[in-house]
């Protein structure tokens, strides 16, 4: 691991020890429920339609993938920004081992979730499941985003729509996802 | 995430989100939400607790099979680290009738 590397990497364990609490108690407070509401309603969202897929596969025939919130990434990438609004996303290959896998989300303490990635990125139990045929494949892409957007408009603009492609691709079935 | 599982679901992908904060899946209204009450960070639960994670899992597929109604929340009763999971059969997944609705 280079210098800058291990530098980074210290700064965000110094910012996850930071942050959490004072998040935690921020987002459950009224001010922080105005804001998230007013954000919501900047993005255009039918509320009279919600979009479904009906499901109509057994599951042991079906394609899943993860998506989640909580910043997962891999140890060559970058991690998400500790600032927040940061909308990117990381592709996680379904055969990323835990060694591999961090999580840094800015808001929330991660120690439990790098201890056991498992909690907001279950890869290894649906490798489990595909195994055991409950269902019927791990699919070769998985995605990882960070919650924490001030604005919504370029991840329903421009990161999700990319998301979106890669699952169509790769005939997604069925998609868990996952906050933190 | 609610968003995100809406822009999935408008190409005919099926989704499950799970949630831990009821206000924000009903505000969002995504197709299909799990709220489970458990710290943020938690969404599955404990670290290294199989049972756990494999009973919310379980949940999340039996949601997807079952649920026929457009923004259904599906409110799970599991108290953090005080409530005792069982051994999950994930084979009885298979024994659940399947809507029929193409849509």
């Amino acid at each position: 691991m280079s210098k800058a590397h291990e530098l980074r990497h210290r700064l965000y364990r110094l910012a996850d020890r930071l942050l959490p609490q004072a998040y935690a108690k921020y987002s459950r407070s009224p001010i922080y429920r105005r804001k998230w509401r007013k954000r919501l309603v900047s993005v255009t969202l039918d509320r009279n339609h919600t979009p479904w897929r009906p499901f109509e596969k057994p599951l042991s025939d079906c394609n899943v993938a993860l998506v989640t919130t909580a910043g997962v990434y891999l140890s060559s990438q970058t991690p998400h920004s500790p600032l927040g609004n940061d909308p990117s996303w990381r592709a996680i290959p379904r055969e990323a081992e835990r060694r591999d896998l961090r999580v840094f989300h800015p808001a929330v303490n991660n120690d439990d979730a790098n201890r056991d990635p498992n909690i907001v990125f279950p890869l290894e139990h649906l490798r489990e499941l595909q195994i055991q045929g409950i269902i019927g494949q791990v699919a070769p892409t998985h995605y990882s985003y960070v919650g924490l957007l001030n604005d919504f408009r370029p991840l329903l603009q421009d990161t999700a729509p990319e998301m979106v492609a890669g699952l169509v691709d790769e005939k997604v079935d069925l998609v868990l996802l996952f906050p933190s | 995430m609610g968003l995100l599982a809406r822009e999935i679901e408008q190409v005919r992908i099926a989704t499950v989100s799970f949630s831990l904060n009821r206000e924000q899946s009903q505000a969002v209204q995504a197709p299909r939400s799990i709220v489970v009450r458990f710290p943020f960070g938690h969404p599955l639960g404990e670290p290294h607790a199989t049972r756990q994670q494999h009973q919310l899992l379980f949940d999340a597929f039996h949601l997807a099979l079952t649920a026929t109604n457009p923004g259904t929340i599906l409110e799970r009763p599991y108290r953090w680290k005080r409530h005792q999971y069982g051994e999950v059969n994930f084979s009885s997944l298979s024994e659940i009738d399947l809507e029929l609705d193409t849509g």
